[in-house]
């Protein structure tokens, strides 16, 4: 089982562990991740699972879909590390995988 | 534009009344639900016995051709959390649905990875940048300028009609890849194919063979000769099948998309926008804070699926015993899901009866939540938003017309809407 780290907005650490095939959004609403509220559950629809993945991790995941993009830009704190999480699905080889909450998921 | 859209065509009366829909559909009724629903909620989060039972209602004639004991969520938690684990709380309901069955091949009744492999074919044309840059670019501006301007020569409307019921029919025909004069022959025969307009069995059959085969031939010229359109987006999206694979989609689950789309967009937007409106209206100083200051408009939207949702009930097949609050739901019953009440749980919101775009912004169930959660809900905001702006363009000092009767809340329990939205301009 992978193992995860969400760092939230107050700097709290919520390691995780994640189910090979489930998607990094479901991991963090099981865990309770504070500011992970994934309204639209799972459709990439809505932007309120939306992360910063660590730098160290942004070229070993898949990139993101056209639509992904296109709704990402339009969220507050956008950066180039931004993903929804949703749309991540995990694999064994994401353990260790870190992101951080925005201080505001819209 | 089409002509349809700022004819005095008689179809928007016989389509667009959200009391005559009610009588048709058998589930009119005629009282406030709203406090009703309230104390519902304060009997408790978890009821035995489905909504209709509880408010004393008949069940909806020929809504279900299989019989659930049937359960009632009504505090926002509960009905958040249904919403939520759509496997526990299953929309498979909807195979026991005739009217849904007519839909076809619909995202409504899937679950799990079936329904996520399906919404993401059709999702990235409905996300929020593609309702403001490309169906309010496209088609929702445009919409509103005519209609607005057809408004120019008159005195006094009634919006629900000359505004409301417009704006969302034309949009998602002319979404789809539809022709704008095509939208309420369209229309028709959908309300008659799935049965909200009550025809006879023969006329029904006709009405569904009308469905498919205008859709038929705008999905057969769009394969041909791609457009910039939803039908055309369908036709070149990547299907993820359930082996990883992908594929494109047949014309059958296109139309199944299509039909979804049409009966929804062109309906709920409608019965919402009249509320909005009328909301703003009969709390003037809301409509001018909003006028004066245009930011707040979107918060009005929000507040106002908030307090009256058009449609405040949604079933759920419980899938597996589930413990909700202390109370245990057997397997194998119906759920309603009544964000009706949920949307004014006083553990949520202060003054939860009060309609305030002021209140400090959280999340509610008027577009529901979840995996299910609306599909059009940024093209209906945006229709809305571009609907109001225009009001508030060009008539500042809009208000309801006093010498017309005082609308007031109609419809079904299952759908409401405004009995007219009467308004002089200046």
């Amino acid at each position: 089982m992978p193992k995860v780290l969400f760092i939230d907005a107050a700097e709290q650490h919520h390691p995780l562990d994640a189910s090979v095939g489930q998607s990094l959004m479901q991991a963090a609403v099981n865990g309770g991740v504070p500011g992970i509220l994934a309204d639209c559950g799972g459709n990439g629809a809505c932007g309120t699972c939306h992360v910063h993945v660590d730098e160290r991790w942004t070229q070993r995941l898949p990139p993101p879909k056209a639509s992904e993009v296109e709704l990402i830009e339009c969220l507050d704190d956008a950066s180039p590390t931004s993903r929804l999480c949703c749309q991540i699905e995990m694999r064994q080889e994401y353990d260790g995988l870190v992101v951080r909450v925005p201080a505001k998921s819209s | 534009m089409s002509q349809v859209l700022t004819a005095d065509d008689p179809r928007y009366k016989e389509l667009f009344d959200a009391s005559k829909e009610a009588r048709e559909l058998g589930n009119e009724i005629s009282i406030d639900v709203n406090p009703l629903l309230n104390a519902l909620r304060d009997r408790g989060s978890v009821l035995k016995g489905g909504l209709r039972e509880l408010l004393h209602l008949p069940e909806r004639p020929g809504a279900w051709d299989k019989q659930h004991e049937a359960w009632t969520l009504t505090t926002f938690s509960a009905c958040n959390r249904a919403l939520r684990e759509n496997l526990v709380f299953s929309s498979h309901i909807y195979h026991d649905s005739p009217p849904v069955r007519t839909l076809g091949d619909t995202i409504l009744w899937m679950t799990g990875d079936e329904h996520k492999r399906y919404r993401a074919a059709v999702q990235p044309m409905f996300i929020k940048p593609r309702a403001i840059n490309w169906w309010k670019k496209n088609w929702i501006d445009a919409i509103v300028d005519s209609l607005v301007g057809r408004l120019e020569g008159m005195d006094r409307a009634d919006l629900n009609f000359d505004l409301c019921a417009r704006l969302p029919v034309h949009t998602v025909t002319r979404g789809i890849g539809m022709e704008g004069d095509k939208a309420l022959t369209f229309r028709d025969h959908l309300l008659k194919a799935v049965g909200v307009r009550k025809v006879s069995l023969a006329e029904q059959a006709t009405a569904h063979a009308e469905v498919e085969r205008m859709l038929r031939e705008l999905i057969t010229e769009r394969r041909i000769q791609p457009g910039d359109d939803l039908v055309s987006g369908l036709i070149a999206a990547d299907f993820e099948l359930a082996d990883g694979g992908t594929s494109r989609l047949s014309d059958e689950q296109i139309m199944g998309y299509c039909r979804l789309i049409m009966l929804a967009g062109g309906g709920t937007t409608w019965r919402q926008l009249g509320i909005t409106i009328h909301a703003l209206l009969s709390n003037y100083s809301l409509w001018e804070a909003c006028r004066d200051n245009r930011e707040l408009i979107e918060d009005a939207i929000e507040e106002s699926a908030r307090w009256i949702p058009t449609d405040p009930v949604f079933p759920r097949l419980v899938t597996e015993e589930v413990e909700v609050d202390g109370q245990l739901i057997p397997k194998g019953v119906r759920v309603d899901v009544c964000m009706g009440s949920a949307n004014r749980d006083p553990s949520r919101w202060e003054n939860p009866d009060v309609y305030d775009p002021f209140r400090e912004k959280k999340s509610h169930l008027g577009f529901a939540i979840g995996p299910h959660q609306c599909l059009g809900m940024n093209i209906a905001k945006q229709e809305m938003l571009s609907a109001l702006n225009a009001l508030m363009d060009h008539f500042p000092n809009l208000r309801l017309d006093p010498e017309a009767p005082a609308p007031i809340l109609v419809g079904g329990l299952e759908q409401r809407g405004m009995s007219a939205v009467p308004v002089r301009f200046r």
